[in-house]
């Protein structure tokens, strides 16, 4: 098990060194810099302060100084400051964490808490009407846009029928109650994606469990339907459905910006859409590393998570 | 021989009876009758045998039995399935499962997957006294050890704990089969248990389960393509040929005097450790009918090397074998004593040399 846990972070140092390698490139290679977004289009005009800012920024060094520099700071933990707005990269990206965690965690509980269910029911009664439902809400899971589907739940739940607060952000710890209320909607807008890809898992992984020589066995002992889909069926069909849910966790990243557009909260994502705006690079890189980050260590907790599920596997 | 061979005592009610048995697959483009009117009685504690190649309905038999099948894809009947007198196929969902595990256990082929692989072995013995009997904890558990200790399992206490990969092949089979035994059935249909193992854990498991069935006085219903596990462990042996039983007798009947050329087959394709190198094994040409195309006539009549025109015009009969006791039956014109049959009466079948089994091509014997 230790050489196994060794072995996943030297695996997640190399894929971390490229990460950091192609956000660096990649700032590159947008049109437009930090100085001239700071100046705006007036500003651009002005050679002299252009080629101040430039200097102050530190945009003038070459691009490996730049990188090296750069990298160092984050072994010491030091990610440097936002070019935008001056501040410490480091605490900016703890405070932004919060919002995005919960409702990450939010939407995969919903997703997995509607996927698990409508998936079994959906492969138990393969070809009836049943089915039919369970597929359809998972191809319109997975085909409606998160952030459309937020706009509409806003305008149902939040202006017409006035259930839920229609977009902002308090900390959890402040205001448990409203905190959960107003992150319902933007969870549920993320949530479809998952839910969807997961239903599609579920079925299909059922199906092929229910087909299997063990069920039959469990019949012929006798146990009911429901202890052999619940009991025999589920937990095998699980693991390779833990896989993908690990998997989409980057997905649910990527999704989480728009939500978090759509809903004014203050997280991750939006911390990323506003930086590649305003050609923050410094934050750009410092997200993308995160992100990188918490998508490896996300894959690392499935493989854990299967390990505990399927008594067979015992990594090395 | 004498008549003291004849197990089949009408007076006494069988504990297991199939009349007329029929078992249909949906299948593109139609049905395929894979038990078409199979009629079979095992008594209370004794022990039968199912024999035919694959594909010939033997399991698809054992399953309806137990409605195991996929209800939307095979359906049973028409015929019955009597059991202590009731009919099997009459009764409900929750009625069958009470029966399932209970009453009737099945043994099924492979224990490489017919245990469930996130699951201990203690725990899926315990599922099957827990499903049927309210037990403690603690009662369970002892029960569970006992049954493993029953089946040559060493250190039970310990190795309930364990997960079947952690188990050997042969130990798994132990493990299936004292799964099976938990309730105490009175009858169990052991599907070509051995056919997963090696030679040497076959013989081991078939003396296990032969053991066990005298000792706990369970009716055992075994189901093989390989006489050679049906001697010496059963009473009567039933072949079985696309879907149709085509010869029952006692078992030492039908070692002695097989009387139709498919079970002849048979016999000659058990491995004989004894015979000369060449003729160890000689199996038969060809292979079983599509069952959704089935020849005019006898069902084996294309693969039959002493078939006659009669064999592809009409069908023959499950009828008494002409000469033998009462109990030996046959379905074959060759072996019956009817106008354009017989022709097979007080043939001696191991004078067939291998290679001459299709007449047409006798003088190619070398092979």
């Amino acid at each position: 098990m230790a050489r196994y846990v060794w072995r996943r972070a030297l695996t997640a140092l190399v894929v971390l060194f490229l990460v950091s390698v192609i956000s660096f490139i990649i700032v590159f290679v947008l049109p437009g810099d930090t100085a001239a977004a700071i100046l705006g289009e007036d500003g651009g005009l002005d050679r002299e302060r252009y080629e101040a800012l430039r200097e102050t920024l530190g945009l003038n060094k070459p691009l490996i100084t730049r990188y090296v520099e750069w990298v160092t700071g984050v072994l010491r933990g030091d990610f440097g400051v936002s070019l935008r707005t001056s501040e410490e990269i480091g605490p900016a990206l703890l405070q932004r964490a919060g919002p995005t965690f919960q409702l990450a965690i939010m939407a995969m509980l919903i997703a997995v808490a509607v996927a698990i269910p409508v998936g079994v029911a959906s492969a138990v009664r393969q070809g009836t009407w049943v089915d039919t439902a369970g597929t359809l809400l998972a191809l319109s899971g997975i085909a409606t846009p998160g952030f459309w589907l937020g706009i509409m739940l806003i305008l149902v739940f939040a202006v017409w029928l006035k259930w839920l607060p229609p977009s902002g952000y308090v900390p959890i710890w402040e205001s448990p109650l409203e905190s959960v209320r107003l992150m319902i909607l933007p969870a549920v807008a993320l949530a479809t994606a998952l839910m969807g890809v997961t239903i599609r898992q579920v079925r299909t992984a059922v199906i092929e469990v229910l087909g299997e020589d063990y069920i039959t066995t469990a019949r012929a002992k006798g146990v009911r339907e429901r202890q052999i889909v619940y009991r025999h069926a589920l937990r095998n069909a699980l693991l390779p459905v833990v896989t993908v849910i690990g998997l989409q966790m980057g997905q649910t990243l990527a999704g989480a910006a728009t939500i978090e557009v759509v809903f004014s909260i203050p997280g991750l994502g939006r911390l990323a859409v506003d930086s590649i705006f305003f050609r923050d690079f410094t934050m750009i890189q410092a997200v993308m590393l995160l992100f990188a980050v918490i998508v490896l260590a996300s894959s690392f907790l499935t493989d854990l998570l299967y390990a505990r599920l399927d008594p067979r596997i015992r990594y090395r | 021989m004498s008549e003291t061979v004849a197990m089949d005592n009408n007076d006494q009610t069988p504990l297991l009876e199939l009349r007329g048995l029929h078992v249909a697959f949906a299948a593109r483009g139609g049905t395929v009758q894979a038990v078409d009117g199979v009629d079979l009685r095992v008594h209370e504690g004794e022990t039968i045998g199912i024999v035919g190649e694959s594909g010939c309905g033997k399991s698809a038999t054992a399953r309806a039995i137990l409605r195991l099948l996929p209800a939307n894809a095979a359906r049973i009947g028409p015929g019955e399935i009597r059991f202590s007198g009731r009919d099997l196929l009459a009764l409900g969902d929750e009625a069958m499962r009470q029966v399932r595990g209970r009453k009737i256990a099945m043994i099924f082929q492979d224990p490489m997957t017919s245990l469930n692989p996130v699951m201990t072995i203690g725990a899926q013995i315990g599922e099957a006294l827990a499903v049927h009997e309210k037990a403690t904890r603690a009662k369970t558990e002892r029960r569970v050890v006992e049954l493993l200790e029953l089946v040559g399992i060493p250190s039970p206490a310990k190795r309930m704990h364990d997960y079947p990969h952690q188990f050997s092949g042969g130990m798994r089979q132990r493990a299936v089969i004292a799964m099976a035994l938990a309730c105490r059935p009175s009858l169990v249909l052991a599907d070509e248990i051995t056919t997963a193992l090696d030679v040497t854990l076959q013989a081991q498991i078939l003396e296990l389960l032969k053991h066990l069935s005298q000792t706990l006085g369970m009716a055992t219903v075994m189901i093989t393509h390989d006489l050679g596990v049906v001697a010496g462990m059963t009473s009567r042996v039933n072949v079985m040929y696309a879907g149709q039983i085509v010869e029952t007798a006692p078992t030492d009947e039908i070692f002695d005097h097989p009387t139709m050329p498919y079970t002849w087959g048979l016999l000659r394709s058990a491995p004989n450790l004894e015979a000369p190198e060449a003729e160890r094994l000689t199996p038969i040409e060809g292979l079983p009918p599509d069952l959704s195309d089935l020849p005019d006539g006898c069902r084996f009549a294309p693969r039959c090397p002493h078939r006659r025109n009669i064999c592809g015009e009409s069908t023959p009969a499950l009828a008494p074998a002409p000469g033998r006791p009462s109990a030996h039956l046959t379905r074959c014109w060759g072996a019956q004593d009817v106008p354009g049959g017989g022709w097979l009466i007080g043939h001696n079948w191991q004078n067939d040399a291998a290679g001459a089994l299709v007449e047409s091509d006798s003088e190619d014997v070398g092979r």
